[in-house]
């Protein structure tokens, strides 16, 4: 009996997260969206947060959570009550955790077996929860249900129960055993005999063979005695402790599903009661990308401005240039592109208004550090390191979304560089969105195949539109603009 | 058919002085090699300290030790001396144990594990694999004991005792305080019956309970009566099993015992490098050339600095060296606290591993046999004066003269840094003379760098540091030369982050 809402066929498996993909939180400002999600609720939070930087790379994937995030979209109802009921269990169990105390197998298959007739009243809820009569969509979900009425059938929860009865060993522990290494006692196994006629179990063989007591005084021969039937229960206590732990495994992994559908419902509501409009993505062919109006998500949440959508069309493109006025939108765009990327391969909907794109291998953000407290040198050597770090884990079909990259050094050994991680990455199938200043780096790329150069706008006036449009890097970069602003206004 | 010797053909051994094992941190090194002895780590101590004089020797060994370092060899060959350990243990317990049935069943697992582990070496080492003649003596010796007629009996004998005592089964039943022993008498097993009931909740990757299991170490007084009402349902297997337990007291055969203690030298030499070979350094055979070829060594590195940055986590520096023919003194000068002094140690390890037949702390070296290896390293103790250490130092390196000849190695650190430096010139420029017209192989670590001039067998060599940052040492020590490079380049290289480099780590993804 498995959940598998996330996935088709495996549980979602929580990590800790490294310091390349905390850069790409902060980057994107995913935990701001990730806040948007849960709308109060910190496991929700943790959990999408989670999900999202851990992007789907097959197409069959992305459907599957695609058609589950519409029927959450459609009948929120029937989550909330699967996540409330997940909470219940887990209550229950924190509060049931003196039981666990004892590591000995008897004591620990006692425990269980209390542990179990407890969990037998939630499987039951689950059970009708499963019966209930929704026009669901998605085959996930379908699947789900379909499986939960399939393994709690009436039948089966009677001979759950008549095994509890037997647990109880009303006649004594019954054990076969061998002679094992040096004759000592081995290769327990706990036996039972089957019932009689009349419903009670037999207690004893007819064969009597010896017997002998301890003395009530016998310490020693008590301790024996327990440790004996410690080794005969071990499999049992293993056996019964997994299957709690199981269950409660599997209401465990049901909260957390749960809460990720919660979070994508969440998010839902706050784009569109924002005017933005939503779409689920198309898969596209590898290398290429069309949008158009999307917007930067991290940046909806947190300003109450109104936003410009960008749109674009890339065919057969594995690295783009983004240069032009400062402060023109290059920062908010390489950012809308990155989490409109973490969103299409987290199985949600994007805020455009239409969005296609290809499967990345896996996404990574190379951002200009704004702290000052390393020295030049230092800060060279930290953004090195970083790049370091994502090459390591670089992939065919990889995206790098690189925000004044090697910037920190003078511009000539800055392109150097650039140029050299740059044209590495294309020649090897990674795709690179790389916003820059540095002139001398975008126009190593001018006469190169597969590369596409977009600038932030501006119009007739010289004032920024805040759109990204294509066109070729210019020498001047549009700082003197700004410094013209800010000292002749004044 | 007697068994020989994997250790020796000659016979032939020497020592070196305690004073030049302690300057070269030999000790530390041989005694953390013992220290992964088997067996006996005196015997393994002693075996160290003795090296060997004999070309014939030191081909015996490195012979063996390359068969061993194949990997099926090795796995066959560890098997059997972990099994022969085995042995041993269950003798021991058998001979500490009091209740018969216990005693008599600690010898039959002893017995047991020495049969299948004679019998697994035998299949499991075959002559085909095997380049070394100590080694195939072996195997031959192996083949000729586990077919003969004395092994074969023990063999069936042990057999039928034990399948006797594994087909006795029976029920225990505990309730309270009562014990019932009995016949099985078709119960049913309830392991199996709730597995398939349960199995739906249960994945492969729970976390598994850690449950307490305590068992007496010593059969109980329970134990023991249960065991006994065993005996009483069933009491022919316990007789068969003390018959042979009388018979067979003397089963172990005086080859397998005499291969299995000396086996105890690779082994643990084996086992003491894997962890540093995991780090990343290597070990290799080293060459042995005659004295006045050349001699040279690829990533070598004072093993005995290893083991202790080991402890912290840290790796050592290797450095190469090479001498050609004509050449016949290193003279190491440079920035102190450069690796100097574990330079001058690395070349004396190497000669006196070398000589133990065993691998070197290099990547690659060849090396000639020398008489001995002679050390004059800076004393540390209290010294009352100058004038004091001055004589002390000068009757040490009269006492070398004295007993140095062309075959030896001679390692000098740190000689007259004491004294006034027209006098420490003089001395040390009179000491390198005499050791130039001895013709013997030299170290000579000191500040006096202009001593090179002298003579054109003298290679001079330096400590260096990193040329952007000359506060810190590379701890290499090479021929006088260096390059350097770019700062922002130097720093890409570093991360591998060069288009060239960039492009090989990308190519296979």
């Amino acid at each position: 009996m498995k959940v598998n809402l996330l996935f088709k066929d495996r549980r979602f498996k929580k990590t800790e997260l490294d310091t390349t993909t905390l850069d790409m939180v902060q980057d994107l400002g995913l935990d701001i969206i990730a806040d948007s999600m849960a709308s109060g609720d910190e496991f929700v939070k943790s959990v999408c947060l989670q999900i999202l930087v851990k992007p789907l790379l097959n197409e069959d994937e992305i459907k599957y959570r695609q058609e589950i995030t519409k029927d959450a979209i459609e009948h929120i109802g029937i989550f909330k009550e699967l996540y409330q009921l997940s909470i219940e269990v887990l209550e229950n169990k924190k509060k049931s955790f003196f039981w666990m105390l004892s590591k000995k197998p008897a004591g620990v298959l006692f425990s269980n077996v209390r542990m179990m007739e407890n969990l037998i009243d939630y499987l039951d809820r689950l059970k009708k929860l499963a019966h209930s009569e929704l026009e669901l969509s998605s085959n996930g979900m379908k699947n789900f249900f379909k499986k939960v009425r399939e393994s709690l059938t009436d039948e089966y929860i009677a001979r759950l129960k008549m095994y509890l009865d037997i647990l109880e060993f009303k006649g004594g522990i019954l054990f076969r055993a061998k002679l094992g290494v040096a004759n000592r006692l081995d290769g327990f196994i706990p036996m039972y005999r089957e019932q009689e006629k009349g419903g009670i179990f037999k207690l004893f063989s007819k064969n009597r063979g010896f017997s002998f007591t301890i003395d009530e005084r016998d310490e020693a021969g008590f301790k024996a005695l327990s440790e004996i039937k410690d080794r005969a229960l071990f499999e049992t206590a293993t056996l019964l402790y997994k299957t709690v732990s199981g269950i409660v495994r599997f209401f465990e992994t049901l909260k957390e599903e749960m809460a990720f559908y919660i979070g994508a419902y969440n998010l839902y509501k706050t784009i569109t009661q924002n005017g933005y409009p939503i779409c689920f993505p198309i898969i596209n062919k590898p290398f290429e990308r069309q949008f158009t109006g999307l917007i930067d998500l991290s940046l909806m949440v947190v300003s109450k401005e109104n936003m410009v959508g960008n749109s674009i069309d890339l065919k057969n493109k594995r690295a783009v240039f983004i240069t032009g006025a400062n402060q023109g939108g290059k920062t908010t765009f390489l950012r809308s592109v990155g989490i409109a990327q973490i969103l299409f391969q987290a199985g949600l909907f994007v805020p455009a208004e239409s969005f296609s794109s290809h499967i990345n291998s896996g996404i990574f953000t190379h951002f200009k550090r704004e702290e000052d407290t390393l020295l030049k040198s230092g800060k060279l050597d930290d953004e090195l390191k970083r790049m370091d770090k994502i090459a390591e884990r670089l992939k065919k079909s990889s995206l790098v979304l690189m925000n004044e990259s090697f910037a920190s050094t003078n511009e000539q050994e800055g392109s150097d560089i650039a140029e050299q991680v740059v044209s590495a990455f294309v020649e090897n199938g990674v795709e690179v969105f790389f916003v820059t200043h540095m002139y001398t780096l975008a126009k190593s790329f001018l006469t190169k195949d597969g590369v596409e150069f977009l600038v932030a706008e501006v119009n007739e006036k010289g004032k920024r539109t805040y759109r990204i449009k294509p066109g070729k890097p210019l020498q001047t970069s549009f700082g003197k603009d700004l410094f013209n602003k800010i000292f002749q206004e004044n | 058919m007697n068994f020989e010797s994997l250790l020796t053909i000659t016979g032939n051994t020497t020592k070196e002085s305690q004073n030049s094992i302690e300057d070269l941190r030999l000790n530390q090194i041989l005694d953390a090699i013992a220290h992964h002895s088997k067996i006996d780590k005196n015997q393994l101590r002693k075996t160290l300290y003795e090296r060997l004089t004999d070309r014939k020797d030191i081909a015996h060994r490195q012979n063996i030790l390359r068969d061993l370092e194949k990997t099926d060899v090795f796995t066959a060959i560890e098997r059997f001396s972990l099994g022969i350990t085995k042995v041993f243990e269950f003798l021991n317990k058998s001979n500490k144990e009091r209740f018969k049935i216990t005693k008599q069943g600690w010898f039959l697992e002893a017995v047991s594990e020495y049969v299948s582990t004679v019998e697994r070496v035998a299949i499991e080492l075959s002559e085909e694999q095997l380049e070394s003649e100590g080694l195939k003596n072996t195997v031959e010796y192996l083949k000729a004991y586990r077919n003969s007629q004395r092994f074969e009996r023990l063999k069936e004998e042990l057999k039928t005792a034990k399948s006797n005592l594994d087909s006795i089964q029976f029920t225990v039943n505990i309730k309270e305080n009562k014990v019932f022993v009995n016949k099985v008498d078709g119960e049913k097993n309830l392991n199996i019956d709730i597995e398939n009931l349960l199995s739906r909740f249960i994945e492969d990757d729970l976390e598994n309970v850690e449950l307490k299991l305590t068992q007496s170490p010593v059969l109980t007084n329970v134990e023991e009566r249960i065991v006994e009402y065993v005996q009483k349902i069933n009491p022919e297997p316990f007789q068969y099993m003390e018959s042979f337990f009388e018979t067979h007291q003397e089963f172990i055969d005086k080859g397998i015992r005499q291969f299995y203690e000396e086996l105890d030298f690779y082994l643990a030499f084996l086992e003491f490098i894997e962890p540093l070979k995991n780090e990343g350094l290597s070990f290799c055979f080293p060459e042995i050339v005659e004295k006045g070829e050349r001699i040279h060594c690829k990533d070598g590195f004072d093993l005995a600095l290893a083991l202790q940055l080991q402890k912290d986590k840290q790796r050592v520096i290797t450095n190469d060296f090479y001498l050609d023919r004509g050449e016949k003194l290193f003279l190491i000068s440079g920035p102190n606290q450069g690796g100097k002094t574990t330079f001058a140690r690395m070349v004396g390890q190497i000669f006196y591993l070398a000589l133990l037949g065993l691998k070197v702390p290099a990547k690659e070296s060849s090396l000639f046999i020398c008489d001995h290896i002679y050390t004059h390293f800076e004393k540390e103790e209290k010294v009352e004066n100058k004038k004091g250490k001055l004589e002390d130092e000068l009757l040490r390196a009269k006492k070398i003269l004295n007993l140095a000849t062309e075959r030896s190695v001679i390692i000098i650190n740190e000689i007259f840094s004491a004294t006034a430096l027209e006098d420490g010139y003089f001395l040390a420029e009179f000491l390198i003379k005499k050791i130039l017209s001895k013709g013997a192989f030299c170290v000579f670590v000191t500040f006096m760098h202009r001593l090179a001039e002298l003579d054109s067998s003298i290679v001079p060599m330096t400590s260096t540091v990193e040329p952007d940052n000359p506060a810190v040492r590379t701890f290499k020590i090479v021929r006088k030369s260096q390059f350097e490079k770019s700062y922002a380049i130097y720093l890409a290289q570093k991360y591998c982050l060069t288009y060239e480099c960039l492009k090989e780590r990308l190519k296979n993804r």
